[in-house]
This record gives C-alpha cells, structure tokens and sequence, in this order.
C-alpha cells in the first residue's frame, strides 16, 4: 500500500491499522454470511429465529461501522490528494496507477471488491441479507441499504440501539460518532435511473441516427431540396463550408423530419392560448405613411387601340426609327452611358419577401396573409424605374402597370389595418409618378368580388380567379376580346396547402384546411414555346402543367418562373404582349390567350437579354408589367427590373 | 459547433463520452478531451483554432517564467507579455473594426475599415489565460508544467465558446485528478438538459417575441420605429430574460458537461431576476465575468480603498469595460457605463437606507432599470436605439399600446407565465421541500426523470426546424 495510509489523519486514528482490522472483520462477516447463505432456502424461517436475527444485527453493525471508516478514510484521502497534487505532482502518478490497474494486489480495496461480487451473484441474499453494498465504480463507496420496506424497520433498529452504536463506534475508532445520516429516500437509485434514462435516451437517438434510413430530395412543403453530406476537401474545411455543410446534413435529413416539424409546431402553438388571430414569424408594425391630398384617379395616358394605327407604326417601324429617336435618344444616350447594371442580393423568394405572417380565423375560414411594408419612396422609384421603359421604347408600344395587390389588402383583421402600409395608397404614389404609361386598376376590380375565391387562404398567391377579374380591367383599358368565363375549361386541384403553411412555422389548421386550387384553361387555338432566359434553345410544350401538385400547385401555369414562354394565338389582330411579370402574373396568363395574337412571358427575375432589345425582336405593340405589389415595392426586385434593361446592351 | 444543436447531441456529445469513458486513465481521458475541444472549436472556426493554441502556448511560457523567476522583474515582464498579447489579440480581432470606424468618423480619415470575422469565443478563452498568468503572478495557484493540462484548460469545450469563464483555481486540482461517480453522471445530464431546455423552449419562444417587438438586425430594427410605449418596456424587459434563458441556459450545459467529466465548476447565474438593487443584478448575473473584472481590473485600480473620486471613477471604467466586452458597438459600453451609474446611485444612497425601502419599490425599480438597459443591450445601431428612447417615454408620437404588443403576449401567455415562474427559483424550493418526506421525495425525484427525459426530447423536436436557433454570442 502506499505510504498516505501509514499517516495518521488525526491524534487517535490510524488507518492502515483501522484497515487491517476491518479486513479482519469483512473476513468475518464474510464466514458468517457464508453459513447464512446456507441458511437460505425454502425452509430458513424455520431455522432458529434467534440466532439468524442476532447474526442479522451483528452484521448490521459491522456494516455500518465499515462504511463509516470507509468514507471517512474516503474524505481524508481525497484531502491528502489534492494536497500532494499541489505539493509533490511526483507522487500523484504513483496514486492513480493502482486505480487503474486491476491487480488485487494494488487495489486500495482487494476485499470489497470480493464481497461486490459476492453480493451482485446472489440476489436471493440481496433479498434477504441486511445490508446491501452499493459500488460505485473504482471508488466503491459503500452505501446503506435503500430496498423498499425494510428501510424504515432497519432505521427504527438504527435508533433503539443508538446509544449502543455510539459507544461501541467509540471503543472501535477512538472518534466520535457521526451525526445523525440525512434520510437518504432513494437518491442513489433515482441518480442511476436518471442518469440510465437520459444517457440511453440520448445514446438511443444516437444509434438510431448513425443507422436510420435518412430522408433526401425534394422537399415539398419547404419547396427546396434537402441538404446532402458534403464531400470533403481542404479548401471546404478551411472555409467552414464543410462542418457547416456537415451540421446541416445531419439536421436536415433526420428520418420522418416533416412528421417532427409538424409535431414541434403543435408544441409551440400551446404557448399561448388559441386567439382567432395568431402572428407567426415576425410581423413588424411600420409606420404608416398618409397620402398628403386624398386620392384621385389621374389616367396619365391612354392606350393605342387602333389596331390599324399600330400596324401602320408597326410597318413604318423602320422608317420611323429615325423620327423617333430625335425626341428620345439624345438625352437618353447620355444617361445610358452613366448606367451600369447595379449588384443585388439575388434573393428573389417571394415568401420571405413577404416574411410576416398573420393568421386569422378557423376551420375552412383559417387564412394566413402576410403583411405588407411597402413604402412611398419605393413605389416612386418603382415609378420612374418602368418610365425609363417607356421613355425607350417610345410612343409605339403601350405600356401598363399593373399593381397586383396581396390578399392582406383585403383580408387583414380590421386591428391590425394601422399597423401595415396600405396597398391602395402605395398604388396611388406609383400612379401619380408614372409618365405616358396607363395604369391597370386591378385593386378596384377584385375589391368588388371580395366574397369570391379570388385569393388562395394557404398559399401567398392569388386563384385564377382574382387573376381573371384583374384581366377584366387590363381588358377594358387594353381594348382587346375578353371572353366570359364560362367560354374557359373548369379544372380544379385539391388539396392545396401552399407556401403559407412553411412561413406560418407549419401552423396546423392550414395544413388541415387546405385551399382548392381552380383554374381555366382557354377554348381557343394556340401554340406555346418555351426560350431559356438568355431567350435560345426555343422548343414547343404545353401551356398548363397539370401535374403540378403540392406546394407547388400554383407552377401549373407554364410550370414555374424560370422560363421565357411564347404563345402564338389564332386571333389575328397583330398585337403582340409582353408581360413582365413575377409568379402572380402567371395567372393572367391564360386569359390574355384570347386577347393577343402573339404573347411573351418574361419573369424579369429570370431574364438573362437586355429587355429594350428583347422587346423590339419580338415586335412589342403592348407591355404589361403585372406583379404583386411586394414585388414593385422592393427595392432590389426594383434594382433587377432596371438592370434588365441596361444589361446587355448591345 | 453550439450546444443546442441536433449534431452537437447526437454525435458529438455521445462519441466523446465513448471514447472518453473508454479508459479509466486519466491522461487517455485527458488527451480525448483535448482533442475533442480543437473539433469542438475548429468545427467553426477552422482557421482560427490555431489562435487558441498560440494563446495558449504563449500563457503556458508565461506561467513557467514566472515561476523561475519569482520576485524578478522578468515576472512582472511576463504578466506584461500575456497581457500584451491576449488583449493585442482581442482588440484586433474584436475591436479593430470599430476603432477604425470611429476614427475615421472622428478625424475624418479614410482608413479602409478592416473586415475580421471575430473568432468565436476569443473573448472568453483570452480572459481565462490572461487571469491564470495573474493568478501566477499572485502564487494563487501552482503553475501548471504540463503545456497539454494547460492546453485542456484554455480549450476544454464545454465553456469555449459562450462561457462561464472558468479560472484555472477553480479546476487546476481537477486537472491534476478527478473522478466521475453515478451522482456527477446523474447531475451533470440533468443539468444538461435543463439547459438545453432553457434554451430550446424558452429562450428561441422569447427571441420569437422580441422580434416581433423591437425588429431584427437583417431588417434594420424596422419594427422599433412603431413600437408603442408598453411595446417598448415589455420588449426591453423580454430582452433580458431571452439573454438571461439562452445565457444560463449555455452556462447549464457548460456546467453539466463539466460535471461529466469530473470538473465543477462554478455558478454563472444566480436567479438575477429576482434582485431587489442592480449591485445584487449584477452579483447573480454572468457572475464569471464579474468577478474577473472585480479580480483583475477594479481592485487592481484600487477597488473602494482610494478617495473617493477615485472610487467612483473606478466603478465607472470597470463597468464601461464590462459593457465594451459584449461587443464592438458604442450600445456596449454605454450599457455598462447605464449600470455603472445605478451602481453609483445605490451607493450613494448606501445599504442601510436601501434595506429600509420595501421591497416591492425596490423590485419594480430593479426590473424597470434591467428592461430598459437590455433595450439598450439590444440594439448595436444608433438610429434604432434613439427611437426605443423616444419610444419609452413615448416621445415618438406612438400610442401607448398597439395590437401587434398585445397580440404577441395573447399567443405566447403559457410561455410567459413559465418565463415568470422559472426566473424565481421555485424548482429548487419545491425539491428541497419535498425531499423532506419519503413519500413525496420518491415522488419529486420520479418527477424529476420524467421531465428530463420530456424536456430533452421535445428540444430534440424543436431543433429539427432549425430556422429559429439564434446563437447570441457572436459578438462576445
């Protein structure tokens, strides 16, 4: 043994002789636990009560007594170790050796740690014999008994013979005897539970991670695909990209995720009580601006319907190119040569553009709508950003600006009306700053038909059908055939949940009330073509994608942004419309099939030509800017549309 | 890597403590944890781990000068030297930005501000070689001779990268020998997961709330410009307790990780909000970093033993540092220098006339000062936080309530409620309480198991949408 234990730890205390003795005693009570053992069986009750009960109390004791050196001795050695650690690092070294080392011969403790498997085989003694020994490691502190129903007989014999204790505790350790024990009440065995129940818990998920089945691939209701391990390199580690990459994997592909996520939103909604309106994500009350003077409908200009006038300018295009440029170019070359495309964020999701969320209602009337924060001085540049396009393109071509408004222009909860820009007004502004380009007053027209499925309650698009009434208005100023609807096919897609449901953090009652998704597809004769963005690679397809399902239902209309599409109809007036558009306009779409002999498409999001030149290829007689109003309110999809027109110039 | 993170749980964690309870010798145990820390710290800062060992290796050299040369001038040179260097370090990776910044605004030069991406937790590492250098210096704890026990300190990653700040006293023997036993196992889990719930639960719940209220750095602190007066107080107050769930929530998991592995280290919060003046705030909140500035900076200054002058200039410059840590921003330092001021008031009043006020007066000043100093905390660009001023005394021109503010407390008032409860130390009351009888101990501790296991796995459901998991200490 090492030298510690020959150090006295106090006047009247010598441990290693105290050792000697109580291996003496263990060695004892260990011949009488041996013939006890053999007194258990079947028939031990029978065998003479007296003497099983005094062995019982005689081992009692010695147990106590045992554990109570053990620990002092415990205490005092851990002092000394920390001591010596401070004082002679030397030594320490010779100390955790035997600790590790599972030779007997170096075991600060050879005899218990017999006994420990002596008592872990024989659970009929464990039952029955007085005092279990509880192991903790290489510490192997010994604890008193904690099994149920006999704790409180042991403690009331503790205390009748108390005085008896004391006295012999003095005789055998020349020490006073210990105070009273807390009540112990199971602590160590609820520790053990506690610890076995968490580190299973964890190490359960653990495994089951490492070996589940991980989810990949699209994800529908996050619109996106999920992320994959990536491959390692150097240049990815010393950026961070691959532990970053790493993180995300391991997160993003946990099996059954989108049961999870569905499950954690359930949890969050119970943090507070179920109000008819809820926020989800992070609504932010802007303060709203006024108009100075109220509102007054200013037409600016007026579209050139005559069709024959725009084919006589059609055909004396060529001719006319001199005459035109002379009120236009000069100025115009001067700041077109300043002009440079301008960097943006290509941030072009329109959800998180939107961002807030408000949901309002239950049952089939749940919708979620997303506020907006439009401001005055960005429907101004909005404004002046499209009067360039006219200013370039020149008196020939007609240009319309469509406003489309987002469904919390008609729908938000009347107390929350203060705390969002209004579309009305900020539609005002872009009308009184635009210059010879005719203004499409969508927002009047689908404010009639309110009680009417015009906006999806899941999803932050329009239905066809608020895009048919907005059609009527652009119709009426375009001067152009606009059938009825009844003249269109009825189709209709069920199950509906749209992107609201994912910026909602997956609020359930969406998920419950999806929207039916209603559209029309136009009787008449027409072709459709589909361009890349740098407008090549032209090939024929179909207008309506009608397998377009999930979150991605509204993409039923030439299935999605990030095409040029060209449609040439049977109607033979020899106009030519280009719209630019953002996801709500692919709606108007089908019914302007009816209306244009030739119609181009362009999400100028996802326009790669420069958009002058594009439009005088294609022969544009009218340009139909048609996008919701967070679209024409946000500065870089404002930056975007301009450099379509200053990019690629040639 | 952060803590409330499905990969940091189910991967990180559990591998480590295989392969660190793989062997029962100490110095394996010892080399697993270090090698665990540098993934641990290179897992987000693949460059900058090798800042952490020069730290180290610079502060290990301190140490052994110091101690040969005790008494000698070459001593005091070594404490310059780690002082030098660690604050150098600091103050270029953390503050070079922003002096440059306010230099230029100053002068009117035109530096090119420099773009430094702040190695996470430089802060608190840097503090922690900086006080074992003193502490040398001091004979306050034994140099350590074993450059990799040192490097286990500096990196050991359950406190790398959001603290506590650990001293090397408090772990130095711990270092040398430890054990683990069922009670640390079982109280280190449970302090774990208690964390993590303080975290996963309530405080990204809170963060949620104060969005809404004050706006978020990514949109300009847009919504601050609305806020109604009630909006602005019930924000600054929602401020602290998010800082204060997530902060102590982050301490938990340092300190039940270190319990694990046989460390103990000390309490990094006390219950702040249930102080009664802001000297008791601040003797219960982030208390490792407190007490490094009462240990390192103010009694070194002269603490209250000077003139009075002296005394008060003191409280001012430590509480100004103590802001300036926080962060590269002027809200920072004006923060502390907010407290420093209340911590001068009270003071100047002294103890015996505060304990003659009742305590409700006191409770209600306490927390007004907390919410409107986090709303300060909150906001690292000066034109929002002028309109949070404006907006608590309603000088904006904002109504006194909007129905955004009352929205948001209708949707989240179980959470609130929670919020309130778990600020006051009412589990541990209960626990002791109970824990008196054998019927209702048994069911307390069974009570006890079942939580844990609830709280753990209902984090594990909300950590798969990862979209609302905000890591707060970036800036430290």
């Amino acid at each position: 043994m090492s030298k510690k234990e020959k150090q006295p730890l106090d006047g009247s205390f010598d441990p290693s002789k105290q050792l000697e003795k109580l291996d003496k005693l263990f060695a004892e009570s260990l011949g009488q636990l041996g013939s006890f053992d053999s007194l258990v069986g079947e028939d031990w009750e029978k065998v003479d009560e007296k003497t099983a009960a005094e062995t019982k109390s005689d081992i009692d004791e010695q147990f106590i007594a045992l554990e109570e050196s053990k620990k002092a001795k415990k205490d005092k050695n851990k002092e000394k170790d920390k001591e010596k650690a401070k004082e002679e690092p030397q030594a320490e070294k010779t100390e955790e050796k035997p600790a590790d080392d599972d030779d007997d011969m170096l075991m600060p403790f050879p005899v218990i740690k017999e006994e420990k498997s002596k008592e872990n085989d024989d659970s009929v003694l464990d039952k029955t014999g007085p005092i279990p020994v509880i192991f903790k490691e290489e510490d192997a502190v010994v604890k008193i008994p904690t099994y149920e129903g006999e704790e409180e007989e042991l403690e009331h014999e503790q205390l009748t013979s108390k005085e008896e204790y004391d006295r012999l505790f003095e005789e055998l350790y020349h020490v006073e005897p210990p105070k009273k024990r807390e009540p112990n009440f199971y602590k160590s065995e609820f520790r053990f539970i506690n610890a076995a129940a968490c580190l299973m818990c964890i190490f359960g998920i653990f495994a089951y991670l490492l070996f589940a089945d991980r989810e990949s691939g699209f994800i529908n209701s996050e619109n996106r695909m999920l992320a994959t391990m990536p491959s390692f390199s150097v240049e990815s580690y010393l950026d961070g990209s691959y532990a970053k990459g790493v993180t995300e994997y391991f997160t993003d592909t946990v099996p059954d995720r989108e049961n999870l996520k569905r499950i954690g939103a359930d949890i969050t909604s119970h943090y507070g009580s179920k109000e008819e309106i809820k926020i989800s994500s992070n609504v932010k009350a802007v303060k709203k601006e006024v108009l100075e003077e109220p509102s007054k409908i200013v037409t600016t200009a007026t579209a050139n319907v005559n069709i024959a006038d725009v084919l006589t300018e059609d055909s004396s295009d060529e001719s006319d190119e001199d005459k035109e440029p002379k009120e236009t170019e000069p100025e115009e070359k001067i700041t077109t040569m300043k002009e440079q495309v301008k960097q943006v964020e290509t941030n072009f999701d329109e959800g998180t553009v939107y961002g807030s969320v408000i949901i309002e209602g239950s049952g089939k009337n749940v919708r979620a709508i997303s506020a907006f924060y439009g401001l005055f001085e960005n429907s101004e540049l909005y404004a002046k950003t499209i009067n360039k396009y006219k200013q370039e393109l020149g008196s020939k071509v007609n240009v319309y600006n469509m406003p489309i408004p987002i469904s919390s222009a008609f729908y938000i909860p009347k107390n929350f009306e203060d705390t969002v820009a209004s579309q009305p007004d900020n539609i005002e502004v872009m009308n009184r700053n635009l210059k010879n380009i005719i203004s499409v007053d969508a927002y009047s027209e689908l404010a009639k038909h309110t009680e009417e499925y015009i906006y999806s309650r899941t999803d932050h698009h329009w239905q066809p059908l608020g895009a048919y009434y907005a059609g009527q208005a652009f119709a009426a100023v375009a001067g152009i055939n606009y059938p009825e609807l009844s003249e269109y096919g009825r189709y209709f897609k069920e199950d509906f949940c749209g992107t609201m449901y994912m910026y909602s953090d997956y609020n359930e009652e969406l998920k419950n009330n999806p929207d039916t998704f209603t559209y029309f597809k136009p009787k008449n004769e027409y072709k459709t073509y589909y361009y890349n963005t740098d407008f090549t690679g032209k090939k024929e397809d179909v207008l309506f994608y009608d397998y377009a399902e999930g979150v991605n239902t509204y993409s039923v209309f030439m299935g999605g942004d990030e095409t040029i599409c060209q449609i040439d109809t049977d109607v033979k007036n020899g106009r030519t419309l280009v719209i630019f558009k953002d996801s709500f306009g692919n709606a108007l779409v089908p019914f302007m099939v009816g209306g244009f002999e030739h119609i181009y498409v362009v999400d100028f999001r996802y326009f790669n030509v420069n958009a002058i030149d594009f439009l005088k290829e294609v022969k544009c007689t009218d340009l139909l800017f048609a996008m919701s109003i967070s679209s024409m309110d946000t500065p870089s999809h404002i930056t975007t549309l301009d450099n379509d027109r200053i990019q690629y110039r040639k | 890597m952060v803590f409330a993170d499905l990969f940091f749980l189910y991967f990180f964690m559990p591998v480590c403590l295989i392969f660190y309870f793989m062997t029962r010798n100490l110095h394996i145990r010892n080399g697993v944890l270090i090698v665990f820390s540098l993934v641990f710290y290179a897992w987000g800062e693949p460059i900058w781990v090798t800042l952490l060992i020069f730290s180290s290796i610079v502060d290990y050299i301190n140490g052994l000068v110091i101690e040969k040369n005790r008494g000698k001038a070459a001593a005091k040179g070594a404490v310059v030297c780690s002082l030098i260097i660690n604050l150098g370090l600091l103050v270029a990776f953390k503050y070079s930005g922003f002096i440059v910044e306010n230099v230029n605004n100053l002068i009117g030069t035109q530096f090119t501000v420099p773009k430094i991406s702040l190695p996470i937790g430089i802060s608190f590492y840097t503090f922690q070689t900086i006080s074992y250098t003193i502490d040398c210096y001091r004979n306050r704890v034994p140099t350590q001779k074993n450059f990799f026990k040192f490097l286990m300190y500096v990196s050991l990653f359950p406190q790398l990268v959001a603290g506590p700040i650990v001293r090397y006293s408090t772990i130095g023997e711990e270092i040398e020998y430890r054990t683990t036993d069922m009670q640390m196992i079982s109280e280190g889990v449970s302090r774990i997961i208690l964390g993590l719930g303080k975290k996963v639960i309530i405080a990204n719940g809170i963060g949620k709330i104060v969005t809404t209220c004050f706006g978020e750095a990514a949109d300009g602190y847009a919504a601050v410009s609305t806020v109604s007066i009630t909006g602005a107080w019930f924000g600054g107050a929602m401020v602290a307790l998010q800082y204060y769930y997530d902060f102590s929530g982050y301490s938990d998991i340092a300190i039940g990780l270190g319990r694990i592995f046989g460390f103990h280290f000390d309490e990094n919060f006390k219950y702040p909000m249930i102080s009664k003046t802001i000297s008791e705030f601040w003797r219960r909140w982030h208390i490792s970093l407190s007490s490094w500035f009462r240990d390192y900076v103010y009694i070194p200054l002269g603490g209250n033993r000077v003139s009075k002058g002296r005394h008060l200039l003191n409280i001012m410059i430590v509480w100004s540092l103590t802001g300036l840590w926080h962060g590269a921003s002027w809200n920072f330092p004006l923060w502390g220098l907010y407290f420093g001021l209340f911590l001068l008031l009270e003071i100047g009043i002294g103890k015996d006339n505060l304990k003659k006020c009742p305590a409700v007066i006191l409770h209600i000043y306490t927390k007004l000062v907390v919410a409107f100093g986090f709303g300060i905390f909150y906001f690292d660009q000066n034109g929002p936080l002028l309109k949070f001023f404006k907006a608590t005394v309603g000088a904006n021109g904002n109504p006194f309530t909007d129905t955004i503010t009352k929205t948001v407390i209708k949707n989240n008032i179980y959470l609130l409620m929670a919020v309130v409860l778990f600020a006051m130390p009412v589990v541990p009351k209960v626990k002791e309480l109970c824990m008196k009888r054998k019927t209702s101990a048994v069911v307390i501790q069974s009570a006890g198991v079942v939580c844990n296991i609830a709280i753990l796995l209902i984090c594990s459901i909300l950590l798969v949408n990862t979209t609302n998991n905000p890591f707060l200490y970036f800036r430290f």
